[in-house]
């Protein structure tokens, strides 16, 4: 009975999984300007100046001693006057193919406040105020997006994050989601659910969904780990996914910096390597990947060897589809005089005009979109070099 | 057993069949629970509310009293935190630094959330149960706010909403809204009238967050004629109304009021003085407006019965309300006594919190195995990385802590946990470690400096993974009402694998057959029946019970 239910039919039919969605017989390598963006939510406060540090900014060593390091100490240098930090060399490859680039002196137009629950309301929701917006803008740029109707959303947690909060559909998966049923049961439920639609439909997609995603985990083990997010990610967007997003902690090093940066810049390489890893090379080619922060960190390190809640910081982007090999956004120094408040990097760039960026060159959503019900009163600069047409 | 055959639209076309004790347990109620006595009637549930009102709150751990106690010991502690921070003599495990206060933060709001089920669970007074949790959601308020929220939230549902659920909606609003877990969610401590002494003098401002959502959600509802001239005016009129930090008392400073006469909705507050009594005079205000009583009656009838409501039974209520002047056990008893209340079941999903309580009642789980589990031992990692829970505990701003930002739910069990090594329960009775300070003890970290205990996979894990973490709303309008945002692809694949570890480790040798009739009743369907008869296992027809639509529905 119901053998079009059965795990294993569908799997006899279906010997690639990861390369042969099953969900829609729609191959999208066919379906032109088929762009992908996935965001990085750094939760926490990231420390843009210890990430990419201006090393050739010359107050830099004044304010930092501990922090700023030297080539002598690991950093890789960009461009002559900035340098990653050396927990995140592995990522060099894609900075030396152009699938890496930073975008400083970043923030949202939150101020003074530094609360990481508001700044990341603020990050997440795009407004230009604290909860001025409810519902996140990740998730009313789907309904912009031309011929949204095959594109979805995916939320890599268990709750959906504000950012794809909204009216519009997302499916919110766990990388430990799985139905894990034999064949009778599978077929019981099926029947149990037969008569009722809410119900049939859901555990239809369910089951496809299922199987997809044992496709990209092979049997193996589901950690919850940010590889493994990245990974159903990955495999989630080689098949009909078009926008994901996830999150990584561990940001908020007011103590012992030097040491407790390290996992988190861990975990982004991990995050960002992992896609790359798993994603079709024609995925990746048109993949856009943003890790954003709610603000960034003092440009002074405090008593305790590490950074406090400060302002200006540093957006990641990466992937295919970005414009990489370089630093963008103006520098606005860190000489006394220049400081915000005189303690936090001074923003010179709307981290809302990197967002509106890559949904304007991923999905084509028109300016006045963008500005109007994405990012209110946002107007597009369409001269950022973060932009690529 | 007679069947409702399940029409087009996925709702039952008739349930005729089904008895009152029935609809009463799954709609207004938790679920059955095998050996409870049924309530069949309105009389019976508004009885349930009676005792629940009267009846001691399990929660905050420590009691209401203790709560309060604690503040002192957690601000204590906070300080001891900050001058090691200063001195450099933070404690280390490894290169990690360890913050007591955010520990004993986590520790003590799982002990409240754990209770909080465990109660639900256990309570014969169901209906009671589901208002309180329905009031929660009206007056929503989070534990992801701050960190301090996590002592909050717990006493606020205790001492502001469940003592005041059955007495007139004025003292309910009041308790609510002038509660610091609301004034804290909300900003209000933020909120400085500007020509205040305090606002000219640091020239601060108007923060609108309490009184948008006061008339928003709290009493008018949206779109019911007010304007955002009377949101600023009513924002004026809350200016002065803060709380102590540490002390968590809500007091009212003169000092950040905005003087003179504001007017809202056509009637005036304040004066050349202004006073607590403006504040109090605004809510009982809004308390009496023709447009509170409709949205809150709609509100109640479309979480109980239908995203659609009737709206018969919202005039009926509406007009025991005016009769009543606000009084909400007569409010209730409307609803109750009103036939189409008790017509078409299967109208709403039951959300996680709702799903979890009624499988742990149907299963007949022991209270005890309920509790919080101990901490993974020295050693092994505590905690495994699960964005979830990343999303859910921004480290806090009011400690300035995230040296460590620990998660509010353990993770390595959220629900997934192989149902044979869960380990055995914590005896709250004596808590594994605690720092001096008597009966309201705060949890000191573990020899590996994490927090000492972590979430029940069957209880407080479950909701956190089904997409429903207890007490963290989403936002101040709480949580989606409708039927298609809970019956989704990921929502029946996480029912489906945890009905799976609980029927593993609590369905023991039932008979799925018996205890079909025996919860699901006369509202079974042909297909449940048939599928959980002739399910593969005993354990297979059990976890088929527990994902059929009947139990899923209310």
């Amino acid at each position: 009975m119901t053998t079009e239910f059965s795990r294993r039919t569908l799997l006899a039919g279906a010997c690639c999984v990861a390369a042969a969605p099953l969900v829609t017989p729609v191959s999208f390598a066919a379906l032109p300007g088929d762009r992908r963006l996935v965001t990085i939510v750094l939760r926490g406060a990231m420390d843009g100046l210890a990430l990419v540090q201006p090393h050739g900014d010359p107050a830099l060593r004044a304010l930092r001693p501990k922090l700023a390091l030297s080539a002598e100490q690991g950093l890789v240098d960009l461009d002559g006057f900035f340098g990653l930090h050396p927990s995140a060399q592995a990522l060099m490859p894609l900075w030396r193919s152009g699938e890496l680039g930073f975008v400083h002196a970043v923030s949202t137009p939150y101020r003074s406040g530094r609360s990481h629950f508001d700044g990341q309301d603020m990050l997440e929701s795009g407004g230009a105020a604290v909860q001025e917006e409810r519902t996140g803008w990740l998730n009313r740029a789907i309904a912009a997006i031309p011929r949204s109707a095959g594109r979805k959303a995916i939320d890599v947690n268990t709750t959906s994050e504000l950012i794809l909060s909204g009216p519009n559909p997302v499916d919110v998966w766990t990388t430990r989601a799985d139905l894990q049923l034999a064949e009778d049961e599978q077929a019981a439920f099926v029947r149990l659910y037969r008569h009722d639609p809410l119900f049939a439909a859901a555990l239809s997609e369910a089951m496809e969904t299922d199987l997809f995603s044992d496709g990209i985990f092979k049997g193996e083990k589901r950690g919850a780990g940010v590889a493994d997010v990245a990974r159903l990610a990955a495999g989630m967007l080689n098949g009909e996914y078009r926008i994901a997003s996830f999150s990584i902690t561990g940001w908020d090093t007011h103590i012992g910096q030097d040491k407790t940066f390290e996992r988190p810049v861990a975990d982004l390489c991990a995050a960002i390597l992992t896609l790359k890893a798993l994603l079709a090379p024609e995925a990746w080619r048109r993949t856009a990947i943003l890790a954003i922060t709610e603000f960034g960190r003092t440009a002074q390190e405090n008593g305790s060897g590490g950074t406090d809640h400060g302002t200006g910081g540093v957006a990641v982007i990466a992937g295919g589809a970005v414009a990489g090999g370089k630093v963008h956004g103006a520098w606005p120094g860190l000489a006394e005089g220049s400081l915000l408040d005189g303690r936090d990097l001074a923003p010179t760039t709307d981290l809302r005009q990197l967002a509106a960026a890559m949904l304007y060159q991923q999905f084509a959503i028109a300016a006045r979109d963008l500005g109007r019900d994405i990012f209110p009163g946002l107007a597009l600069d369409r001269s950022a070099s973060f932009l690529r047409g | 057993m007679s069947s409702a055959a399940i029409a087009a639209s996925g709702t039952p076309a008739e349930s005729a069949a089904s008895t009152l004790a029935t609809i009463a347990a799954h709609r207004f109620g938790y679920g059955v629970r095998p050996g409870e006595a049924p309530a069949a009637d309105a009389a019976a549930l508004i009885a349930q509310v009676r005792r629940g009102v009267a009846e001691a709150c399990p929660f905050p751990y420590d009691g209401i009293a203790g709560r309060r106690a604690s503040f002192a010991q957690f601000r204590a502690l906070s300080e001891a935190q900050r001058q090691a921070r200063r001195d450099g003599t933070v404690r280390l495990v490894g290169d990690r630094p360890v913050n007591p206060v955010q520990i004993g933060l986590a520790a003590a709001f799982l002990r409240d959330q754990h209770l909080k089920v465990q109660h639900a669970a256990a309570s014969p007074n169901g209906f009671f149960e589901r208002l309180a949790s329905f009031w929660f959601n009206h007056f929503a308020v989070s534990a992801a706010k701050n960190p301090n929220m996590r002592l909050l939230v717990g006493l606020y549902e205790a001492e502001a909403l469940r003592p005041n659920l059955a007495g007139s909606f004025t003292p309910l609003l009041q308790a609510a809204v002038l509660h610091p877990a609301m004034l804290a969610y909300l900003d209000q401590s933020q909120s400085i009238g500007p020509d205040s002494p305090v606002g000219l003098d640091r020239g601060r401002g108007l923060n609108e967050n309490l009184a948008r959502e006061l008339i928003e959600l709290h009493t008018m509802g949206a779109g019911s004629g007010y304007s955002q001239q009377d949101v600023r005016a009513a924002a004026l009129v809350l200016t002065g109304l803060d709380y102590n930090s540490w002390a968590f008392e809500t007091t009212f400073r003169e000092n950040r009021a905005e003087p003179g006469v504001h007017r809202v909705l056509g009637r005036d507050y304040g004066g050349p003085e202004r006073r607590y009594g403006d504040v109090t005079a605004l809510l009982a205000d809004l308390s009496g407006m023709e447009a509170t009583r409709r949205h809150i009656c709609r509100k109640l009838v479309v979480h109980f019965i239908a995203d659609d409501p009737p709206p018969e039974v919202v005039e009926a209520m509406v007009a025991t309300w005016t009769a009543s002047d606000g009084n909400l056990l007569s409010v209730y008893r409307t609803m109750l006594e009103h036939p189409r209340s008790w017509e078409q079941a299967g109208q709403k999903a039951r959300q996680p919190l709702d799903f979890v309580v009624a499988s742990l009642r149907a299963l007949d789980v022991p209270t005890e195995a309920l509790a919080p589990l101990p901490a993974n031992s020295a050693g092994a990692p505590a905690m495994e990385t699960d964005p979830a829970q990343m999303a859910e505990t921004p480290p806090g701003e009011a400690d300035r802590a995230g040296e460590i930002a620990p998660p509010i739910t353990a993770g390595s069990g959220s629900g997934m946990a192989d149902p044979q090594t869960v380990p055995g329960a914590v005896n709250m009775a004596a808590p594994p470690m605690t720092v001096a300070g008597g009966a309201g003890a705060v949890m000191a970290p573990t020899e590996d400096g994490r927090v000492p205990i972590r979430a029940n996979p069957f209880s407080v894990a479950a909701l956190q993974a089904l997409g429903q973490p207890l007490w963290r709303p989403p936002s101040p309008a709480g949580w989606d009402e409708g039927l298609s945002a809970w019956i989704t692809a990921s929502q029946l694949t996480q029912r489906i694998g945890w009905s799976h570890r609980l029927v593993a480790r609590f369905g023991g040798d039932q008979d799925p057959r018996a205890l079909l009739g025996t919860v699901l009743a006369d509202a079974a369907r042909d297909d449940t029946i048939e599928v959980v008869t002739r399910a593969p296992s005993r354990q297979a027809g059990l976890a088929l019970l527990l994902g059929s639509p009947e139990f899923n529905r209310r």
